[in-house]
């Protein structure tokens, strides 16, 4: 059978000892959560390429003079997409003398891990969606808008979202923690002032926009923990020397930080945790499932002595609208 | 009740449609009133393994639309490269200034030879961007400078052959 297999030499050895045998085992306990303030996971697929539709913003009442011909009237646009599933797999093969004679743990059993592997998908394709490296999608997918998920004008050139930077901001660089804090007010008030396509502002003051959620470079962890968990932030005022308040604390604004290798300068990304509308999502078409080949139900074991398990998962990705989020491009 | 087809537009009686844009603080340098835009066209070369590159406050987009793409990265219709954005000549300076202080540094291994198309198809290569003068910037042989795999090019200073015809020239200076 071709391929590479596991290779076991080193576990082999009569009285090896597995205690540490954990080391190579990365942890996917919360993956998922840590992602659903920012990505609407497993929406349901049903074909290969599957279309999704929305109408745009309804028109808002206006003042009527009564009696005069005419009620207003108006109308609104739609916009469509699609989204196409791809499939995820990978098998692991090894010798089933090396499975009997294994003497740390059990081999079949270790191969199983890979399965836990898939829990790591939809957060290694939301980095790619948020960093625009594209190695688990044959391409990052635009928004609905036509535009890519963070820009200044929307597919059709204009200012997306009624304002003149979309929900891109320039920022002012993260050596101090009050850079940091700045960029993020001005990152939350610009997203405070998005319009939907009716020129309306988009977010209700009603709801509640307590709670953020920041993605950033875990090499900048020390000043953005300064920024947002600091009683001061690491500045004084010239003049007097004292310390000068965190006004993200003070102000009551939650905020959740998520800081990652994957992303490897210093951009950093805001998602409105409160919102229903995630601006990215990844979609189902057919769930996780395994196969495993032994000489009970393969041939092709029996024939090579060659046993395996693989795994199998068909899934697509997307960018919705991106109302929620804007990033801070340094 | 009036028809709404895709492209209704929307009566402006109130004049409470047709969004016009909000001035936020952007980081980007103040243009004035009176400061004339022009019409540039800006995206990311088909050689950048960055699909989008945002820098200098706009955004570098591969293409614009919403195509779809099959496994092999074949999209299901023509792409629209690049997208169209007005800028004042301090932000085009300004955006000028970001791009050549970043660099490029690709990672992981190359690609099979043939498995994507440079033409059609983003890279599948993966890289990173990085500031020259961020804290966490160490060079390293093979670092590119950005401007190679960008472009930005004024529409009213375009042939009509440079605008039909793609990749445009990169931004980075022979």
């Amino acid at each position: 059978m071709a391929g590479p297999i596991i290779l076991s030499g080193s576990t082999l050895a009569a009285g090896i000892r597995d205690d540490f045998d954990i080391t190579y085992r990365p942890t996917f306990d919360g993956v998922i959560d840590s992602l659903k303030d920012a990505m609407q996971i497993d929406v349901p697929q049903t074909v290969r390429t599957q279309p999704f539709g929305m109408h745009e913003t309804m028109p808002y009442p206006e003042l009527w003079n009564e009696g005069e011909e005419g009620i207003p009237t108006e109308g609104t646009g739609s916009k469509s997409f699609n989204v196409t599933a791809y499939t995820y797999a990978k098998r692991v093969q090894w010798l089933k003398k090396d499975r009997e004679d294994n003497q740390v743990g059990d081999l079949r059993g270790k191969a199983q891990a890979l399965g836990q592997h898939f829990a790591s998908l939809d957060s290694r394709i939301f980095f790619e969606l948020l960093t625009n490296s594209a190695s688990l999608l044959p391409a990052i997918p635009n928004a609905p808008d036509g535009a890519a998920l963070y820009s200044t004008t929307d597919g059709a050139s204009a200012a997306r979202f009624g304002v003149s930077s979309g929900n891109l901001l320039t920022g002012t660089g993260v050596a101090s923690s009050a850079t940091i804090e700045t960029d993020f007010f001005t990152a939350i008030e610009q997203m405070g002032q998005f319009q939907d396509t009716k020129g309306q502002p988009y977010w209700n003051p009603a709801v509640d926009q307590e709670r953020y959620v920041v993605y950033f470079g875990i090499g900048n962890l020390q000043k953005f923990t300064q920024a947002f968990k600091g009683v001061l932030i690491h500045s004084v005022q010239a003049t007097t020397g004292a310390g000068v308040s965190n006004v993200v604390l003070a102000s009551g604004v939650q905020v959740t930080l998520r800081p990652t290798s994957r992303i490897t300068d210093n951009d950093w990304f805001v998602f409105r945790a409160d919102s229903a509308l995630k601006p990215t999502f990844s979609t189902l078409r057919i769930p996780l499932t395994a196969a495993e080949a032994t000489e009970g139900n393969s041939d092709a074991a029996r024939n090579t002595g060659v046993e395996y398990v693989q795994w199998r998962v068909r899934k697509g990705y997307g960018v919705n609208v991106p109302f929620g989020t804007v990033k801070v491009n340094n | 009740m009036s028809p709404t087809s895709k492209k209704s537009e929307p009566r402006d009686k109130a004049g409470t449609v047709a969004p016009s844009a909000v001035k936020v603080k952007s980081g980007l340098p103040e243009v004035q009133a009176g400061d004339k835009r022009a019409r540039y066209y800006v995206g990311t070369l088909p050689s950048c393994p960055v699909q989008n590159v945002t820098v200098g406050g706009i955004s570098f987009p591969r293409f614009r639309g919403n195509p779809t793409f099959d496994d092999r990265g074949r999209p299901d219709r023509e792409l629209d490269f690049g997208i169209f954005i007005d800028l004042a000549e301090a932000e085009v300076s300004f955006v000028q200034k970001a791009v050549s202080t970043r660099v490029l540094r690709l990672l992981g291994k190359e690609p099979e030879p043939g498995k994507d198309d440079p033409e059609r198809t983003p890279s599948r290569r993966r890289a990173a961007i990085y500031p020259i003068d961020g804290k966490n910037y160490h060079h390293r042989e093979g670092d590119q400078p950005l401007g190679r795999f960008l472009y930005m090019h004024r529409v009213d200073a375009m042939t009509a052959e440079q605008m039909q015809s793609f990749p445009p020239e990169a931004m980075e200076e022979e």
